[in-house]
């Protein structure tokens, strides 16, 4: 056994804590290492001031004190109880508002845009050509028939006129 | 009354239980405020701090340990909170010679105080403050408070093995800061 392991040794036989063979092989260590004896005796000293260091009394007046101190906390605190169950009714609240919202958009019935739209989307469905009307105004021999019908063709919905070139 | 029993009451309304509580558990409380401050008047506040704190905080006592390791975690971290605030906490120098140089020929308004301190106990109270707080409080636990290596364990939530190895570790660097005093005892005896 070396010195080091053998203080390890004498602390834990401070607190009775060594196995019958540890307690022998540092009985034999000691008997031949004057310098752990030193340490045995220091640790013996040590344990002997700590032990000494003086112990107090609570005041008696303590237990009445604190009684006073806790006369006006309840374990069920409203405004404690209202933040920390507010936080989770908000959370959700705004969660449910989102999911409202969501379902609102995206089941809402067809816009007037769209429908709009459609009216292209009605013609390529049908097999029709949706600048045919532009092409046969512009294939129109007669300049002042031509003319008409670009009069006549801005007069229409505004919606159509974004499909003429 | 068991400890359970009287937490049970307490958390039922029952205030007068909570003061069995506080008379079962002034003592080991102040005393363990009282290792960790050396000061009476702060170790007073402070444990009537730390039964507040406890009593506040009741409502998360979940009955796997016992109420008095419960108590003694709540104590530790408040001592060392406060410690910390105080910034004590951090290694101060200590040297023997001119320690016990401050102790005899101390001129200072605590004079009067230090009187009446016994000289060896002074040595080793300073001895502890200037360790790591590790080893300062596991050395306050285990040998000025004397609890078991399991309560340790379980109020500082260590394992058995780290308990165990860093009490040595205390115990040694607590040695060797006193060592020039308890060769000088050691001569004497």
């Amino acid at each position: 056994m070396n010195c080091r392991k053998a203080e390890i040794l004498i602390s834990k036989s401070l607190d009775g804590n060594l196995s019958a063979g540890d307690r022998r092989a540092l009985s034999l260590h000691l008997e031949g290492c004057r310098r752990c004896r030193e340490i045995k005796a220091d640790y013996n000293l040590l344990m002997t001031s700590l032990h000494s260091i003086g112990r107090i009394q609570a005041q008696p007046y303590l237990v009445q004190r604190i009684e006073a101190k806790i006369k006006d906390k309840d374990f069920v605190n409203p405004f404690i109880a209202w933040k920390r169950w507010g936080i989770a009714v908000f959370s959700l609240s705004m969660l449910l508002i989102g999911i409202l919202l969501g379902g609102l958009y995206f089941s809402a019935p067809v816009t007037t845009e769209a429908q709009e739209l459609s009216r292209s989307e009605e013609l390529l469905l049908r097999e029709l050509n949706p600048f045919q009307e532009a092409r046969t105004l512009f294939e129109a021999a007669n300049a002042e028939q031509k003319n008409m019908m670009l009069i006549f063709s801005s007069l229409e919905d505004t919606d159509l006129r974004r499909y003429f070139p | 009354m068991e400890d359970t029993e009287l937490v049970r009451k307490t958390l039922e309304g029952d205030k007068h239980a909570y003061s069995i509580l506080v008379r079962k558990y002034q003592t080991k409380v102040i005393n363990m405020a009282y290792g960790f401050v050396r000061n009476r008047e702060t170790a007073d506040d402070l444990t009537q701090e730390i039964f507040i704190k406890a009593y506040v905080s009741l409502k998360k006592f979940q009955f796997k340990s016992g109420f008095g390791t419960w108590l003694y975690r709540i104590a530790v971290n408040h001592c060392k909170d406060y410690l910390r605030s105080q910034q004590k906490m951090k290694t101060v120098p200590f040297d023997v010679q001119s320690e016990k140089a401050i102790i005899k020929g101390d001129d200072s308004v605590e004079r009067e105080h230090r009187r009446n301190e016994d000289q060896i106990e002074m040595l080793v109270q300073r001895g502890i403050m200037a360790l790591p707080e590790k080893y300062k409080t596991i050395i306050t636990l285990r040998d000025i408070q004397g609890l078991s290596y399991d309560e340790i364990a379980k109020i500082l939530t260590l394992t058995a093995g780290t308990v165990d190895s860093r009490i040595h570790r205390a115990r040694k660097m607590l040695r060797r800061k006193l060592s020039p005093y308890l060769t000088d005892q050691r001569r004497e005896s």
